[in-house]
């Protein structure tokens, strides 16, 4: 019986982990990212994963013509610098920051309302890395302003 | 035989722990919840991140249009006591969110104060403690005067409510209030666009909902209201019948312009949307049909 409490805490204790990983995410968004918003309004909508080294993930943004935007994209330290790529509804590449020293944030507007989609890419880990486990929360903000 | 107890202990351990999980809501991973309120992995085969635009974001762009404050066109207060299901709570959550945001766009800070009370009730209702409590009251109260600590208030609170949400295993939930939302936006719009037919600009703004409809069934879909709110689903899906057939114009890929003394990028054209008289006469009439069976 012993055995079966002990064993019932460390699955208890994984599962704790587990789910506290989606609460973490959301507090850095919240704590860490949106200031860096500032002085553009948010828009409200809260995009985050859990990502690790060498993974791609993409979502589709509608932004409105006569406002000014702030994409920006937050990751924790432990996945390094994103890249990120904005491309418009004909998928062309209209934004990439790796062409700007790896920018975290891209402030533009649209002449007409569209949809575009965002594509942020976390670097691979360095080949000398032995920690694969590797993960962390990767943040997609917008904000904006008239 | 030690190794046999042993072993039929940890069967017995992960048993428990396998049926604490199969309670909790019978269906998605912590990973999958993590990915509905977010992105689209390149590894997952399916889309799971819709975005839809916030009521803050939308009351914006009506005030721009240069449209009058009109209290007339807002879900009345009183009709909060109606609400009991959650689906009905979540729902008109959404709308007197976005009333709240209208009015503090036009600075009319009593009504706004009247709509916060409503969905802290709402949000009260539905178990989300923290996202509207005291304090929140209190801080709009000491910002009356003050638009935009106002405005930024009330667009914590709404992030605040989507992260209890979110936390707590209840995406669906907080779908519907972002559904509410938009709803209650769409409605709005297409009544200032009743009473003053020359406001072009919320005619526009009215066509370019189409590009957030679909995004907001996936958000609804991927969060199982087919199952849990049908009628409100099919009324959506109708909708959206009457929003394919406003067109798009064809344009060229569009053109970045960067204006370096004044640090700003433009992004060209991605099509202008054509929204025909009698469009708009179908979207106002079915619009106001959802939105009287969301209210009623």
């Amino acid at each position: 019986m012993k055995t079966t409490i002990k064993i019932l805490f460390s699955l208890f204790l994984i599962a704790g982990t587990a789910g506290i990983s989606k609460a973490q995410c959301n507090q850095f968004a919240k704590k860490t990212c949106m200031p860096e918003l500032n002085p553009f309004t948010h828009n409200g909508q809260l995009n985050i994963q859990q990502m690790a080294p060498g993974e791609e993930a993409e979502l589709d943004l509608t932004f409105y013509s006569g406002m000014s935007y702030r994409l920006l994209i937050c990751c924790q330290d432990a996945i390094g610098k994103a890249q990120f790529q904005v491309f418009d509804n004909k998928n062309k590449l209209v934004f990439d920051n790796k062409d700007h020293n790896f920018a975290k944030f891209w402030e533009f507007e649209v002449a007409s309302t569209q949809q575009m989609k965002v594509v942020v890419i976390i670097p691979p880990a360095p080949k000398t890395s032995n920690d694969l486990s590797k993960t962390g929360c990767a943040a997609v903000l917008v904000g904006f302003k008239q | 035989m030690k190794w046999l107890n042993a072993k039929l202990n940890f069967v017995i351990a992960l048993a428990i722990i396998s049926s604490l999980f199969a309670c909790n809501n019978g269906s998605k991973s912590d990973t999958e919840d993590v990915d509905s309120a977010a992105l689209d992995s390149k590894n997952k085969v399916s889309k799971v991140f819709y975005a839809v635009p916030s009521p803050s974001e939308l009351s914006a762009m009506i005030k721009a249009t240069g449209a009058n404050y009109n209290k007339n066109m807002l879900n009345p207060a009183t009709n909060e006591a109606k609400y009991t299901s959650i689906i009905q709570k979540a729902m008109n959550l959404g709308i007197y969110g976005a009333d709240l945001s209208y009015t503090s766009t036009f600075d009319q800070t009593q009504d706004a104060m009247v709509y916060m009370g409503v969905c802290k009730k709402l949000a009260d209702g539905l178990g989300i403690t923290g996202a509207i409590n005291e304090r929140t009251v209190k801080r709009m109260e000491e910002n009356l005067n003050n638009k935009d600590s106002l405005l930024k208030i009330i667009s914590d609170t709404y992030l605040e409510t989507d992260i209890y949400l979110k936390n707590n295993d209840r995406a669906g939930v907080s779908a519907l209030v972002v559904a509410g939302g938009w709803l209650e936006g769409l409605y709005i719009s297409v009544n200032i666009a009743a009473q003053n037919a020359n406001n072009q600009m919320i005619v526009k703004r009215i066509a370019e909902q189409k590009l957030v409809l679909e995004n907001l069934i996936g958000l609804l879909e991927s969060n199982e209201a087919n199952e849990n709110a049908p009628e409100i689903m099919a009324e959506i899906k109708s909708l959206k019948t009457i929003y394919d057939k406003v067109t798009i114009t064809e344009v060229p890929a569009s053109e970045v312009k960067t204006d370096n003394a004044a640090q700003k990028t433009v992004i060209g054209s991605g099509g202008e949307l054509t929204l025909t008289p009698e469009q708009l006469a179908e979207i106002t009439k079915k619009i106001t049909a959802i939105r009287t069976m969301i209210v009623s």
